[in-house]
């Protein structure tokens, strides 16, 4: 019986220990640097707030490995943190970044603004594809929402915020001039993606997507497509019905993989769509370079 | 990193939150494991997942549709009552049925699924002030229900067909045991995710029975063994930034090998009667049981 007690009080006094511990030392400020403490849910946001904000500001992206499918995120404490100590949170919103809402509920602040894209553009419905940073006639709608989230959280440095802004807005063009030499030559031509991530970019050219939303729908949701849509899907390669195959390769199944070489085999040009930003790129050389991609592979 | 966190507001939700979570798993948890009901606990969150999906296609929160899953499903096996090879079986049977709908309600969502797939991992980190407020009245609620009812649902747990010969209402505490289990499991699947759920539900009891026969101090020995192992496991993932569900599974498994290490070098006659089970309940009278 000495025994029995002797161990639990051995288990259970650095437990008391450490919980007391965690409430001692709490209330402690953070001492962050004079740097505004950005974050941002993904990092091609990251990227165009550092892009504007510049040396005033200290980013952190959280959605930043280009080989994970952000549908599978779960957020950690380094995350909690970062949103803990945030003065300015970036966020696409349309149920794309669901954890961000946890994290700043459990982590109350007063002096936080947090700035949800898809709300600052008018987006809504839980059908709305939420990949809203392909859609390249609002990137300038976009960029303006983080420079004018930027200005609330840092006054101080207003001005050199909104001359961040404009040079970003600049460097837009070659993109845009891009996008409308596929709309001028390619308009109406049809083409497939295996998910909907560049379902903006493609109407914005002018392109016409021929795979079946419930197909896309599926493999987006980590769920099994019907056989119906997969027929339908393989077909469209098969039967040489679009030019050009659009492939997410950060929700691979075994299903598009199949689909993928359908494509290649049918001599269908394969273009890579990422969902979240390649590192060592900028946000405007990443859409670039795809669009780009996409450009040659239709010129074939 | 690991102080500066210890000072964040969301740190100390969680480490409430988690302390919560575990006092009424480790309890919970000695009648799933008397009950030889591990496979109900797995079905149970499972099917709290295709609740989740549910709760998703219809536009209400998907914790609750977590919770409806759970429970819906406790009331069933509860009612079933079932016994032995046939409630091995019968469980299989649902949850592959229930996974099948939640597949299905998956495919029919017209939006992005992530508020439904991110409670397979759960998110200790993400816990608001009200939702640790609702823990802790959940978990009162089931402290309350455990307390009131404690002998007769160990009588029954232990030994269901003396307890039946003694008119101990079977069904009925079938049904509040499965009840009581499925609102636990739903708790516990906010902490460590559907995935997890074992980890708090079944591990803590399972070693502390095998540390000793006598069940009040089963029951708190795997208390202390969950607590340490959530505590613990958050602590963890402060220092080293993996999934706090990882470190969680990890200690109490420790805990788990260690009990099973002890229980097979100490003399039998030191642990008193018990090898492994419950056997010795301070038998309740016949009376003293149908008064409840």
């Amino acid at each position: 019986m000495k025994l029995r007690i002797i161990l639990i009080a051995m288990i259970s006094l650095p437990v008391a220990g450490l919980v007391a511990y965690v409430f001692a030392t709490g209330g402690q400020s953070n001492t962050a640097s004079s740097n505004l403490n950005v974050v941002a849910a993904e990092n091609f946001y990251g990227d165009i707030a550092k892009q504007i904000g510049g040396s005033n500001i200290t980013v952190t992206s959280i959605l930043s490995n280009p080989n994970a499918d952000p549908h599978l995120f779960a957020p950690g404490t380094s995350n909690g943190l970062a949103v803990a100590t945030a003065d300015l949170v970036i966020q696409n919103g349309l149920g794309y970044d669901a954890f961000m809402q946890k994290l700043e509920n459990a982590a109350p602040s007063n002096h936080r603004i947090v700035v949800t894209i898809s709300d600052v553009l008018g987006f809504r419905g839980a059908d709305t594809n939420p990949h809203i940073w392909y859609d390249v006639k609002k990137l300038g709608a976009i960029a303006s929402a983080i420079a004018s989230g930027l200005e609330r959280a840092d006054p101080a440095h207003a001005a050199a915020y909104r001359a961040g802004l404009s040079r970003f807005d600049a460097s837009l063009h070659p993109l845009e001039r891009e996008i409308g030499q596929i709309r001028a030559r390619f308009a109406g031509e049809p083409v497939a993606y295996t998910e909907p991530v560049p379902g903006y970019l493609i109407a914005a050219a002018g392109l016409q997507n021929l795979a079946p939303v419930s197909f896309t729908r599926a493999i987006e949701n980590g769920s099994e497509p019907s056989p119906q849509d997969v027929a339908q899907m393989t077909a469209l390669m098969t039967n040489k019905q679009v030019k050009v195959l659009l492939y997410n390769s950060q929700a691979v199944s075994p299903i598009t993989s199949r689909i993928r070489s359908a494509a290649a085999q049918a001599g269908i040009p394969v273009v890579g769509m990422s969902e979240t930003m390649p590192p060592k790129l900028t946000f405007q050389s990443w859409l670039l370079d795809e669009t780009r991609t996409l450009l040659k592979a239709l010129s074939r | 990193m690991f102080t500066q966190l210890l000072a964040q507001h969301f740190v100390h939700t969680a480490l409430l939150a988690g302390a919560v979570v575990s006092v009424i798993c480790g309890a919970i948890g000695i009648f799933v494991v008397t009950r030889g009901a591990s496979f109900a606990v797995h079905a149970i969150s499972e099917l709290g997942f295709t609740g989740a999906a549910a709760a998703l296609v219809a536009g209400i929160n998907p914790v609750i549709g977590m919770m409806g899953g759970s429970l819906s499903v406790g009331l069933v096996l509860g009612f079933l009552s079932l016994r032995g090879r046939e409630r091995d079986s019968a469980i299989g049977a649902v949850l592959a049925f229930g996974l099948g709908i939640g597949i299905l309600l998956l495919s029919l969502y017209q939006g992005y699924a992530t508020e439904a797939t991110n409670l397979l991992f759960g998110s200790i980190v993400g816990v608001s002030d009200g939702q640790l407020r609702g823990l802790a009245v959940v978990a009162l609620i089931v402290a309350v229900a455990l307390a009131t009812t404690y002998r007769p649902l160990l009588f029954s747990s232990v030994d269901p067909e003396v307890a039946e010969s003694r008119g101990v209402p079977l069904r009925a505490l079938s049904i509040l045991i499965f009840l009581l289990i499925a609102i636990t499991t739903a708790e516990a699947i906010q902490v460590v995710g559907v995935l997890l759920v074992l980890t708090l539900v079944i591990t803590p009891a399972a070693a502390a029975q095998r540390l000793t026969g006598r069940p009040g101090l089963a029951m708190l020995l795997s208390i202390v063994i969950a607590l340490v192992s959530t505590e613990g496991g958050i602590l963890l993932s402060l220092e080293k930034p993996w999934p706090t569900s990882f470190f969680i599974a990890t200690i109490s498994f420790a805990a788990y090998l260690i009990a099973r290490v002890i229980d097979a070098t100490a003399p039998a006659v030191a642990r008193g009667s018990g090898r492994n089970k419950v056997t010795t309940v301070d038998t309740p009278s016949a009376v003293e049981l149908s008064q409840d």
